[in-house]
C-alpha cells in the first residue's frame, strides 16, 4: 500500500461487518510506517502552558524539547494571563471544579449569569446563551432554530460545527462558493418560499481570510434571509470595540445571530451565541447541546469574565497582536511563500499537493524547535496542503525572527512558489 | 477474475446512487456530462455518492485523485481507469 496516496477521507465509508470494528484496510493503512510517521505529529503532549515558548513531548522522535509556539488559539495570551488565572483560581476555591448540573436545573451559577449578561452587552445584543463547547454552541444553536424542511445556506468554507448543525436539525444543507454574493443570491433564489438561514464566518479558520460580509449581508437582506455569523477567530480581535468582523465591516445591524467561542482569544473553553431575547430563550429550550449538557465549568466561566475585562479595558493586547502579525507577515512575504488570502492572525503557508513533503518538513521544523503543525486533506484541498500558523500577542520580536529563520531554511528553501 | 465492467454499466451504478442520495433529483433525466451539483447534490452528497458507488463496484480509489471530478462521466472514467489498472 502506498500510504501517501490515502488520507482520512478514504476510510469514512466502512465495509466492516460490525460497527464496533473499523474497516480492515484502515488498520492496514495505520500500520504502514509512513502513516505512523505522519500520525506521530498529532496529539503530541504539551508539557507546559500554551505561552509563546512552551515545551513538548515530540512523538516523532521521543524527545522532550522547548519550542516557539506558532500553533495556538491563545491569540491574546489570556489563557495564561495572571489576572485570568487568578480569577479562575478564586472561582475554583469558591465553586469547585464542575457545575454539577445542566443549566436549566442546577448548573447556572452567578458567574454564568454575569458572563452571559456581559457578553450580550459586549456584542450589543439583548441576550446570550453559554454552551460548554464552541462546537456545541454552533451545532446546538443551529439545531435549536432550524427544522426539517428548512434550508441552511453555508459558505463552502464553513466549519464542521455549522455543517453538523444543519445535519442534526435535518434541514437541507446547501453550500455557495466562498464569499461569492452572486452564488449566494442564486441559492437563495432557488429556495424562495422556504425558511432559510445563511451561515458565514468572520475569519475562516484554515485560510485566515475574512468573510466578505459587506457584500453578502445585502444579498441576505434583499431575500429576507437572516444571517448567522461565526466570529470564533475574530471576537475580541477585530472591530473598534473587538466585536468582530461584522463590526469591522459595519454590518452588525444586518446580523441576526452572532456566535463566538471562549476557547480562542478568550483563552478558556466553551461557546456562546447572542441575539434577541426571544430567539435566545427559544434556542435554550430546544438546543440539545444546551439543555442536556452539564453547564460550563465555573472556574473557566470566571476566567473568561476576567478575560473579557482585560481584553476590552484598552487596546494594548490587540496592538501587540497586530504588530506581531505585521512582523511575521513581512518576514514570510520576503520569502515569497504562498500565504493564500490571509488577512488575520491565522496565516497558512501553502505547500501544494505532496503529503510526503508536508510531513517531512513538519518533522524538520519541529525538530529545530518551532511548533508549527501540518494540515492535510480533507481538512484543506488536496492541492493546497499547508502549515497553519497562528500569531499571538505573546511572541517577542526575537521569537518571531528565530522561527522565521527555521521556516526559511526548512520551508522556503524547499517550496518554490 | 471478474470481467471489467464497461463504462455504461459504471455510469448506471453512479446514477442509481445519485437517485438514492439526493432528494431533489426526483425522476429527472440525469445527463452524465452535467455536474452532480446541477442535480442538487451538495459536497456531502457527493461524498456519499462516491462511497456507495465504490462499494457497489468493489473498488477503492483515493479521494485525493477524485477531488477535481464534477460530473458522472468524469467519475466513471476515473473508476474505469482504476479497474483497468488493477
Amino acid at each position: 500500500m502506498d500510504a501517501y496516496r490515502y488520507t482520512l477521507a478514504d476510510f469514512y465509508a466502512s465495509d466492516s461487518p460490525s460497527v464496533v470494528e473499523p474497516p480492515a484496510d484502515w488498520g492496514a493503512w495505520l500500520a504502514e510506517p509512513a502513516t505512523q510517521a505522519c500520525m506521530a505529529l498529532f496529539e503530541q503532549p504539551l508539557l507546559a502552558a500554551p505561552r509563546a515558548a512552551t515545551r513538548i513531548a515530540s512523538r516523532f522522535d521521543g524527545t522532550e524539547r522547548d519550542v516557539i509556539n506558532l500553533t495556538s488559539y491563545n491569540y491574546l495570551g489570556l489563557a495564561t494571563h495572571p489576572e485570568v488565572i487568578g480569577a479562575a483560581r478564586d472561582a475554583l476555591e469558591t465553586y469547585g471544579l464542575g457545575a454539577s448540573g445542566a443549566a436549566m436545573l442546577s448548573g447556572t451559577y452567578d458567574v454564568h449569569v454575569r458572563l452571559a449578561e456581559q457578553l450580550a452587552a459586549f456584542k450589543g445584543r439583548e441576550a446570550c446563551a453559554l454552551f460548554s463547547g464552541g462546537l456545541m454552541a454552533n451545532y446546538g444553536a443551529l439545531q435549536g432554530m432550524l427544522r426539517r424542511g428548512d434550508v441552511l445556506v453555508m459558505d463552502e468554507k464553513c466549519h464542521q460545527s455549522i455543517i453538523d448543525g444543519g445535519t442534526l436539525a435535518r434541514a437541507k444543507s446547501v453550500f455557495f462558493r466562498h464569499n461569492d454574493p452572486d452564488a449566494l443570491a442564486a441559492v437563495l433564489e432557488a429556495h424562495r418560499g422556504k425558511r432559510v438561514l445563511v451561515a458565514v464566518e468572520g475569519v475562516y479558520s484554515m485560510d485566515g481570510d475574512l468573510g466578505d460580509l459587506t457584500r453578502l449581508a445585502p444579498v441576505c437582506a434583499a431575500h429576507g434571509a437572516p444571517l448567522y455569523v461565526d466570529e470564533a477567530h475574530s471576537s475580541l480581535l477585530f472591530g473598534r470595540t473587538g466585536r468582530g468582523i461584522a463590526e469591522l465591516q459595519g454590518v452588525e445591524d444586518q446580523v441576526a445571530v452572532t456566535f463566538g467561542t471562549l476557547s480562542k482569544a478568550f483563552g478558556g473553553v466553551g461557546g456562546f451565541i447572542c441575539s434577541t431575547q426571544a430567539i435566545v430563550r427559544y434556542i435554550k429550550a430546544y438546543a440539545s447541546a444546551y439543555a442536556f449538557s452539564c453547564a460550563p465549568s465555573p472556574p473557566v466561566v470566571a476566567g473568561c469574565l476576567k478575560a473579557l475585562e482585560v481584553a476590552t479595558r484598552n487596546h494594548d493586547l490587540q496592538d501587540r497582536l497586530w504588530r506581531n502579525v505585521a512582523r511575521m507577515r513581512a518576514n514570510l512575504e520576503a520569502m515569497q511563500l504562498n500565504l493564500g488570502d490571509s488577512a488575520s492572525q491565522v496565516i497558512p503557508i501553502i505547500i501544494g499537493d505532496s503529503a510526503e513533503l508536508l510531513f517531512d518538513i513538519a518533522r524538520r521544523v519541529q525538530a529545530r524547535g518551532v511548533f508549527l503543525q501540518p494540515v492535510d486533506y480533507p481538512a484543506v484541498p488536496a492541492d493546497q496542503r499547508r502549515f497553519r500558523l497562528s500569531v499571538t500577542a505573546m511572541l517577542t520580536d526575537t521569537q518571531i525572527d528565530d522561527a522565521c529563520n527555521v521556516i526559511e531554511d526548512e520551508i522556503a528553501q524547499r517550496v518554490k512558489r | 477474475m471478474e470481467p471489467v465492467m464497461n463504462k455504461d454499466e459504471i455510469v448506471q451504478v453512479i446514477v442509481r446512487n445519485i437517485r438514492e442520495n439526493v432528494e431533489d433529483v426526483g425522476s429527472a433525466e440525469i445527463d452524465p456530462t452535467r455536474s452532480m451539483e446541477a442535480y442538487g447534490a451538495n459536497s456531502l452528497d457527493v461524498i456519499e455518492i462516491v462511497s456507495c458507488s465504490m462499494r457497489d463496484l468493489k473498488i477503492k480509489v483515493p479521494r485525493t485523485e477524485l477531488a477535481q471530478v464534477r460530473t458522472v462521466d468524469e467519475l466513471a472514467d476515473k473508476f474505469l481507469q482504476h479497474m483497468q489498472a488493477a
